[in-house]
């Protein structure tokens, strides 16, 4: 369970009103396999990820950023139940994907990156603090059911 | 791990940028570390950490200090960090998990000021450079 205060609250969605979640999403997702190459792993049926612009630009990558973005968009709703939230979906992660939960963590902080790098004046560091409790409460509610 | 010679010049790069606001990014990448992660503030029990604090502002002008001896120095890394990684060893002995928190705090405060140059690569190169210095700064703990 994450503790937002009510102001920490609402900061997170204040900010992610603004968001372009397709855009970060695609933009966290493209960090993280340039910037840790070895996450590439679970995804060499992406097609070409042999350079960073490749990477960033590849539509497989954005598009599934996308997707993962848009659950996490949705978890804000439930940050009181993430457990439950993310519940089948960590099931899949550990039994289907076999994704070692420390790439959530990875995940986590390249969203934050990718918010820094389009919201900079508005992820000050309270904001910014409010986020990193968000991210690690999914990244923990994701490696819950793991066995 | 070794830098690539492109690495080093993104490095050095962003370094010219970062060296003209040096105090400010120090400054607020510690905002940042006591903000989100709040057992760092135990290294700091005689510290007044209050955001404008002038001991913030003077360690965090301290530490992007340290990293532009890094990077002038980048061809040889130890040796511009030696000093500073026999007093983490020996005296500060911070617990090397912070190392990639206060990185990590860095890299969102180059995102946030340099948003047209922090690219991919850029970001890529610098992690691995905060990578390169926590381990030098470790390397002597045990």
């Amino acid at each position: 369970m994450v503790h937002l205060t009510s102001e920490e609250k609402a900061a997170v969605t204040g900010l992610w009103g603004k968001v372009n979640v397709e855009q970060i999403g695609g933009e966290a997702l493209g960090r993280l396999l340039v910037v840790y190459p070895w996450t590439q792993r679970f995804f060499e049926h992406f097609g070409d990820l042999s350079s960073a612009s490749a990477i960033v630009n590849n539509p497989k990558v954005k598009a599934h950023g996308a997707k993962v973005l848009a659950s996490f968009s949705e978890s804000l709703n439930h940050l009181d139940n993430l457990k439950g939230t993310f519940a089948k979906l960590s099931e899949l992660h550990c039994d289907k994907l076999h994704v070692d939960p420390e790439n959530f963590r990875l995940l986590g902080n390249t969203i934050v990156i990718a918010l820094a790098h389009h919201h900079g004046p508005e992820l000050t560091p309270p904001v910014q603090a409010a986020f990193q409790k968000v991210v690690a409460g999914v990244a923990n509610a994701l490696a819950h059911k793991y066995h | 791990m070794s830098l690539t010679k492109s690495e080093r010049a993104v490095i050095m790069s962003i370094w010219d940028k970062m060296s003209t606001q040096a105090d400010a990014i120090g400054t607020e990448t510690l905002e940042r570390l006591f903000s989100s992660y709040l057992q760092t503030k135990t290294y700091f029990p005689h510290f007044d950490l209050h955001p404008g604090s002038p001991q913030l502002r003077e360690h965090g002008s301290k530490v992007v200090a340290a990293l532009g001896d890094a990077v002038k120095n980048i061809n040889n890394v130890e040796v511009a960090l030696t000093r500073l990684s026999e007093l983490h060893a020996y005296i500060l002995r911070v617990d090397p998990v912070n190392f990639k928190l206060l990185s990590h705090c860095l890299l969102v405060t180059l995102a946030a000021h340099f948003p047209a140059d922090f690219t991919a690569e850029v970001h890529a190169a610098w992690d691995k450079f905060m990578s390169l210095v926590s381990s030098i700064l470790t390397e002597k703990y045990r």
